[in-house]
């Protein structure tokens, strides 16, 4: 922390705003590990941390004409850190949210009463296309997430909702014929 | 990690730093100033006798001396917080101090009102104005605001629209006729909705183009 405070590393700084690469990549280089150990505390999903990392760098990069040498530089650096953090936050837990609102739409499209039936009456899913039968298969009865059940059909996450959906809309119209 | 690094460096051209928030808030205040009244008088001269109305009543004067602060201080608001690391959130109700004051001047002067009372100089639609003239100066504020790093997204939208819309607020005190009921109706009300409303577009507009 405290050799960002020094006048050496607020120069570097100072002389890629004028264009100096050789500067610049001694600032990003410097910066990159504290930027990192930021991330690596607030970002609790591996998977996303090399995203978060260069959308901070790109922010970074793209800001530079905001830094003013009167001030300190790590205010500066936090401030765009957090905010690509919270804004990381922010899309996942919306996405999280998503994904759990569509889980809950596709089970009470069908009740969770009949899914269990689903389960027991395994004839139902025969008669279905192969297609539709996998993704029914492994969401709701091996129980995968529909990220995962999406990456193992090797198909995108969207499709293979769209697929669940119009399995469960066959198994309804199936299950009120029987009825 | 240096594929990243090289990347930028690659990228780097020399950047045209940006002026401080005060000068960059000054020139907006005083082009927009300069712009809005141009308007507005071309539209309608200002309400007659004003100046004597500035200069024997220090009540009037000092809520123009409002306007103006409160214009200021929310566009400094709004130019700062666009700069990492300058402002917090506390800086907000510190902006918001003129304006504050502004409105308890105007409250008060529903009970002593701060000069004289009449229909003279009476604007036609001048809540509609107040709003309309404020779209130039917001459309200037926005284009400053988006030379920096937007961190309070709201909080900056609603400061960038209220100060765009108090210049032509401030400027029917004494281009409108003066009641205080009218002005907080019809002149400062159409600050509260026309920032709102400013907020809202950019801000649907801004989130769905992931600017």
């Amino acid at each position: 922390m405290n050799e960002f405070d020094t006048p050496e590393f607020k120069k570097l700084l100072v002389n890629a705003q004028a264009g100096d690469k050789e500067s610049y990549r001694q600032f990003l280089q410097k910066i990159y590990p504290w930027v990192e150990g930021k991330v690596e505390y607030k970002v609790f999903q591996r998977d996303d941390m090399n995203d978060v990392m260069q959308e901070i760098m790109l922010s970074i990069h793209k800001s530079l004409n905001t830094y003013d040498e009167a001030y300190p530089v790590i205010p500066w650096l936090n401030a765009i850190c957090q905010r690509r953090i919270i804004d990381y936050i922010r899309k996942t837990s919306k996405k999280q949210e998503f994904e759990k609102s569509d889980d809950d739409d596709v089970t009470n499209y069908v009740g969770s009463e009949n899914i269990e039936s689903i389960q027991e009456q395994f004839e139902i899913l025969s008669e279905l296309p192969e297609n539709l039968v996998k993704p029914i298969w492994l969401t709701k009865i091996v129980g995968h997430s529909t990220q995962e059940a999406a990456q193992m059909l090797n198909i995108k996450e969207n499709a293979l909702r769209t697929r669940l959906s119009r399995a469960f809309k066959l198994i309804e119209q199936k299950l009120k014929e029987d009825l | 990690m240096n594929n990243v690094i090289e990347d930028l460096v690659q990228d780097l051209k020399p950047v045209k730093k940006l002026w401080r928030p005060q000068t960059r808030a000054f020139i907006f205040f005083i082009v927009q100033l300069v712009f809005v009244t141009a308007l507005m008088v071309w539209r309608q001269p200002f309400r007659e006798g004003w100046q004597e109305e500035v200069l024997h009543h220090p009540h009037f004067g000092l809520q123009l001396l409002f306007f103006a602060f409160s214009c200021f201080s929310l566009g400094f608001f709004a130019l700062a917080s666009i700069i990492p690391g300058r402002v917090k959130r506390k800086h907000l109700y510190i902006a918001l101090i003129p304006f504050a004051l502004l409105l308890l001047s105007l409250l008060v002067s529903l009970a002593i009102p701060a000069t004289n009372v009449s229909m003279l100089g009476k604007r036609f639609r001048c809540d509609l104005e107040v709003i309309v003239m404020g779209v130039i100066p917001f459309l200037h504020i926005i284009y400053l605001v988006r030379k920096g790093f937007l961190i309070f997204s709201l909080n900056t939208l609603l400061t960038a629209s209220a100060a765009s819309l108090l210049i032509s607020g401030g400027l029917m005190h004494v281009a409108c006729m003066y009641d205080p009921l009218h002005v907080l109706l019809f002149h400062i009300g159409p600050v509260f909705v026309g920032a709102i409303l400013f907020t809202a577009i950019t801000y649907f507009f801004t989130q769905k183009k992931n600017i």
